[in-house]
């Protein structure tokens, strides 16, 4: 039996004292958990580290959060991003998730909630990867890659 | 002037400062709401903390009690900013209740600019105030005053990058108060339309007996109105 992987997060949300908390509580429950407190740095974070999932908040100083999914999305489409937001409209959600955002939350939201959220989209991003893998493997590289590409 | 006598006068003074009125309280409400709720998201967030760490039978007893400890005294201070949005919020409708002149000057910038705290934090700007502390009053109505001086900022802060600094110093000067807004940084582009339309900004100074005037570059800003009492 292979060994249980824990999944990466990355936490994206201005106010330090919300993030660094809920950090906390996500480790208690066995995530590995990075944050940042605004998109430019979730974006730099995300060059060098891929994380599974990314909870991301909307309004945030420099680059609103709809702006920081779309480029998440070109540079890292597998990884799945969970917005989690105390002002998003109607109008955001719809945006999130025409962007490929897999889910919507409002601030605050329960953490038996989140943590179900994010274990759903790790496992949207595992059956992504390995669906993509199976085609590679089979010489299918362009079918492999509009999966990968899907979200774009 | 009272909130009835405002809308009346509205009515005379004609529709578009009473859409921007509108829109003033609009985007209060929206900033307050929103700073509320993440105070609200941290105080659920710290009270779950607080049981996950009392549940965590693996941690050394004394390690949780000082964990818990410490998060107990942070959702202490985290209540202050809270309660001092819910009193100004209470001030500022029983300003609006109360005759328009029966106000302090200084005190009405110094609420206002407390409301809208967030505004410079979202756009990373520092605020520094300078308040000259004398008792005036205007004969302007100090909604009027606090809507053109959250207009006046929120232009400003539209042209200026995340980063920037601004200082608002109020003074004393013969038969004026004046409000001086300044930026220390080189503006992007000149406080224009956006958000708030210039020309509706002007006549309404006007109308007030006041005067609103620009520095070269739109980095200063200087608003005036005429003093009726001092204490």
């Amino acid at each position: 039996m292979g060994k249980k992987k824990n999944i990466k997060v990355l936490l994206v949300d201005d106010e330090v004292e919300f993030v660094n908390t809920l950090s906390q509580r996500l480790k208690m429950r066995e995530l590995l958990v990075d944050t940042v407190y605004d998109g430019p740095q979730a974006l730099d974070f995300i060059k060098k580290i891929e994380p599974d999932v990314i909870v991301l908040d909307l309004k945030m100083p420099g680059l609103h959060g709809i702006e920081v999914l779309r480029e998440i999305k070109k540079s890292r489409p597998n990884v799945q991003v969970i917005i989690l937001t105390g002002h998003g409209t109607d109008a955001d959600e719809v945006e999130a998730r025409k962007l490929g955002g897999f889910d919507f939350l409002r601030k605050p939201a329960d953490i038996d909630l989140l943590v179900a959220k994010i274990k759903e989209a790790f496992q949207e991003k595992l059956e992504r990867t390995m669906t993509a893998i199976a085609f590679a493997e089979e010489g299918m590289f362009d079918t492999a890659q509009k999966i990968i590409k899907k979200d774009e | 002037m009272t909130e009835r006598d405002r809308g009346q006068a509205a009515d005379v003074d004609g529709a578009p400062e009473n859409a921007l009125f509108i829109r003033f309280i609009g985007r209060l409400l929206g900033l307050l709401s929103h700073e509320l709720n993440n105070h609200l998201a941290i105080l659920r967030e710290s009270i779950g903390l607080a049981d996950d760490i009392l549940s965590a039978r693996k941690m050394p007893e004394k390690k949780r009690l000082d964990d818990v400890t410490a998060l107990v005294r942070s959702l202490d201070e985290n209540l202050n900013r809270p309660i001092a949005i819910v009193r100004h919020v209470g001030d500022l409708s029983l300003q609006i209740e109360q005759d328009a002149t029966d106000h302090e000057a200084d005190l009405m910038v110094d609420r206002l600019l407390s409301l809208i705290q967030r505004m410079a934090i979202q756009r990373k700007i520092i605020i520094r105030k300078s308040l000259a502390g004398h008792s005036l009053r205007l004969s302007v109505d100090p909604l009027l005053m606090q809507f053109l001086l959250f207009a006046l900022l929120d232009n400003l802060y539209s042209a200026l990058d995340s980063g920037g600094r601004v200082t608002i110093d109020t003074a004393r000067k013969g038969k004026d108060y004046s409000i001086h807004i300044t930026s220390e940084q080189t503006l992007r582009t000149m406080p224009e339309n956006e958000p708030w339309p210039q020309k509706v900004l002007f006549d309404t100074v006007k109308r007030t007996g006041g005067t609103l005037h620009y520095g070269e570059g739109g980095g200063t800003i200087t608003l005036t109105f005429p003093v009726t009492e001092s204490r």
